[in-house]
């Protein structure tokens, strides 16, 4: 009676099952194998599975493996993926078709605990791997998530559950963004790569190859260790980014060297042993790269903000050194740092790529009577240290209008007129500023620190010349920059 | 060419000729007045390495160099090295501090902007009279008896 269940259940189990003897006899299938492999029980029963489905190559090879630890150890053995071509169960004899397996073989011990009889669990992966292959561009059923996420909270065996599932992790797995891979045996081979490993292994040949021959470079920088930790242990192990150091491209060029953090997770049978490992790479570089963007961005900012200091400190020495009033003098100071503030503000608001010469000509002008400026000039975009550097000449120079020039008696005007021009060098940037006084103007021309910071900006910072006059109409200047020294003219986009 | 003006007999930066190099327009008027006032002579300021490469084939003598680092596109070190070769100490400033200078430049004072001018007088001494504890130092002095 009870043998009689046990075949009948062996006989209706949904998946294709066969039992082998020690010499790897077909002793039983089920009808699902049958089916599957499209011959009858009759006509397997006593003949040798390598007899009936040679195979090939590697996956012979594995399978032969797979089976002989079965009999020489008395334990569970998997392969969770393997290509294996059968005869056509449909075609001319002689002619194989492609199959894709995942297989478990369980061992029937005797008395004395050696294997007697092999029992192989089979599950045809064809369709679902060539689904894969079909439906990359599908995205996963709400229904496929539900069953993905409960099925995460449980261990991953290294065999085959029901196919649905396989299904979806697979497909999963392959499309994933980071590196995924099965490896079994002590040696870690390869039973599942997917395609992003692929891609990271410059489509070497992995499949059934041993991790580290696979992926030398893997071997150094500790993963090496990771591995054999997670092979022994029973828990995960994890590298945090790992750099990969890149080999040259094919035309010699040499490649960034990217950055991954890298897992083992122990595999186990149903007893708990350790099988293989599912591996898995995270590719860090982005991240390692906005880590040192922003690095640079901070070292950046610290820099400009002592460059700052040191332009404040040294508009404090001028502004005090003179021994006027004290008032004049906080005036003066004051007067700077808002000149060099509201630059950065204009700046700032281009993200510090450049200031319009015209916008900068306005701010500094600002404070003065508007009917009697005139302002003109082509656009012409400055470089953010020229930009300051002609924001603090500029303010020099309307400083001086107003307290001795055009602006210091009634009736006086400005006009700042700007050209570009091509020269030797390039173009030339030429700015001329223009006083007018009704009232002839007799102070001398006195180098103090405005004429002096004007005419060093000008001839030393900017590489210019300049060329003032104090004659009796009003004071004029004319400075000549190369337009590369400051900054650009925008040209029209086509 | 530039040479070194040899140091006075006493510890002192009065009369010491300094090569300034300075991209900034105010903050090298500053560094002027400093070293002005702590009684050292400009030989010259230069604010792109152009116009520093050009001093050394001046014919001119310099006790000592204050140099800024990055010089926009450019860094000093270019400079640098044709003041090492004459012998001539040198003092860094940069708003970088010693993070703004290649390890075989760190032997050398390096000061942070902003900076005093106390830190200033500080590191001209040093470079100028205590040289014989800095190996680099005696390295460029030997160098330029040999040119002498």
């Amino acid at each position: 009676m009870t043998s009689f269940d046990f075949a009948r259940q062996f006989e209706i189990l949904p998946q294709p099952h066969a039992i082998f003897c020690r010499d790897l006899r077909f002793v039983a299938v089920n009808k699902a194998f049958e089916a599957s492999a499209g011959m009858t029980a009759a006509a397997l029963i006593g003949r040798k599975l390598f007899d009936m489905f040679p195979g090939e190559g590697m996956s012979r090879e594995r399978l032969r493996a797979s089976l002989d630890r079965v009999i020489e150890t008395g334990e569970r053995s998997s392969i969770a993926f393997l290509r294996y071509d059968i005869p056509d169960p449909n075609g001319v004899p002689g002619t194989f078709v492609t199959r894709f397996w995942s297989l478990t073989y369980s061992p029937m011990l005797d008395e004395a605990g050696n294997t007697e009889f092999i029992v192989a669990t089979i599950v045809d992966v064809t369709q679902i791997a060539e689904d894969n292959a079909r439906s990359a561009e599908e995205g996963l059923e709400p229904q496929e998530i539900e069953a993905i996420e409960a099925r995460r909270e449980q261990p991953a065996p290294l065999g085959i559950a029901a196919s649905s599932e396989v299904r979806t992790f697979r497909r999963l797995f392959r499309e994933a963004p980071g590196l995924f891979a099965v490896l079994e045996g002590a040696d870690l081979r390869f039973s599942f790569v997917n395609e992003a490993l692929s891609e990271f292994a410059s489509d070497r040949f992995l499949f059934g190859r041993a991790f580290f021959d696979a992926l030398p470079e893997l071997k150094e920088q500790g993963v090496a260790e990771l591995a054999s930790q997670a092979l022994a242990g029973r828990y995960a192990v994890i590298g945090e980014t790992v750099r990969i150091q890149s080999e040259r491209s094919a035309e010699g060029e040499p490649v960034a060297d990217r950055f991954f953090d890298f897992t083992f997770s122990p595999l186990t049978d149903n007893e708990g042993k350790v099988v293989g490992l599912f591996f898995q790479g995270v590719d860090r570089t982005q991240s390692m790269r906005a880590t040192t963007r922003h690095r640079i961005l901070v070292d950046e900012l610290n820099h400009r903000v002592k460059n700052t200091l040191s332009t404040v400190q040294a508009m404090a020495r001028q502004s005090f050194r003179s021994a006027g009033d004290p008032e004049d003098a906080r005036d003066a100071f004051e007067a700077r740092i808002m000149a060099l503030s509201q630059t950065h503000n204009i700046l700032s608001a281009s993200r510090w790529e450049s200031a319009s010469l015209a916008t900068l000509i306005h701010q500094r002008l600002a404070g003065l009577p508007r009917a009697r400026l005139s302002v003109r000039g082509p656009l012409v975009l400055l470089s953010p240290k020229p930009a300051i550097a002609l924001a603090l000449a500029l303010h020099e120079l309307a400083s001086n209008a107003s307290r001795h020039g055009a602006f210091a008696q009634a009736g006086g005007t400005l006009a700042v007129s700007w050209t570009c021009r091509a020269c030797a060098g390039g173009q030339m940037l030429s700015l001329e500023w223009t006083e007018t006084a009704p009232v002839p103007i007799e102070e001398s021309l006195r180098p103090g620190y405005g004429i002096r910071i004007v005419r060093r900006i000008v001839e030393g910072e900017l590489d210019g010349d300049l060329v003032m006059d104090l004659g009796t109409e009003g004071f004029s200047c004319r400075l000549d920059v190369l337009l590369s020294e400051v900054g650009y003219v925008e040209t029209s986009v086509a | 060419m530039l040479k070194r003006q040899s140091p006075s007999a006493a510890r002192s930066l009065n009369g010491l000729s300094v090569v300034v190099v300075e991209d900034e327009t105010i903050i090298a008027m500053q560094l002027e007045d400093m070293l002005e006032d702590a009684g050292c002579r400009i030989v010259a300021t230069a604010m792109r390495l152009r116009q520093a490469m050009a001093l050394l084939d001046e014919d001119k003598a310099a006790g000592a160099a204050v140099l800024d680092v990055n010089l926009g596109d450019a860094t000093v070190f270019p400079f640098a090295e044709g003041l090492q070769a004459a012998g001539i100490p040198i003092v860094f400033a940069t708003g970088y501090g010693t993070a703004g200078v290649p390890d075989e430049w760190r032997r050398y004072p390096i000061l942070q902007k902003p900076y005093t001018s106390a830190q200033i007088e500080a590191a001209l001494l040093r470079v100028v009279f205590d040289e014989r504890r800095e190996d680099a130092g005696q390295v460029a002095a030997i160098r330029a008896d040999r040119a002498d």
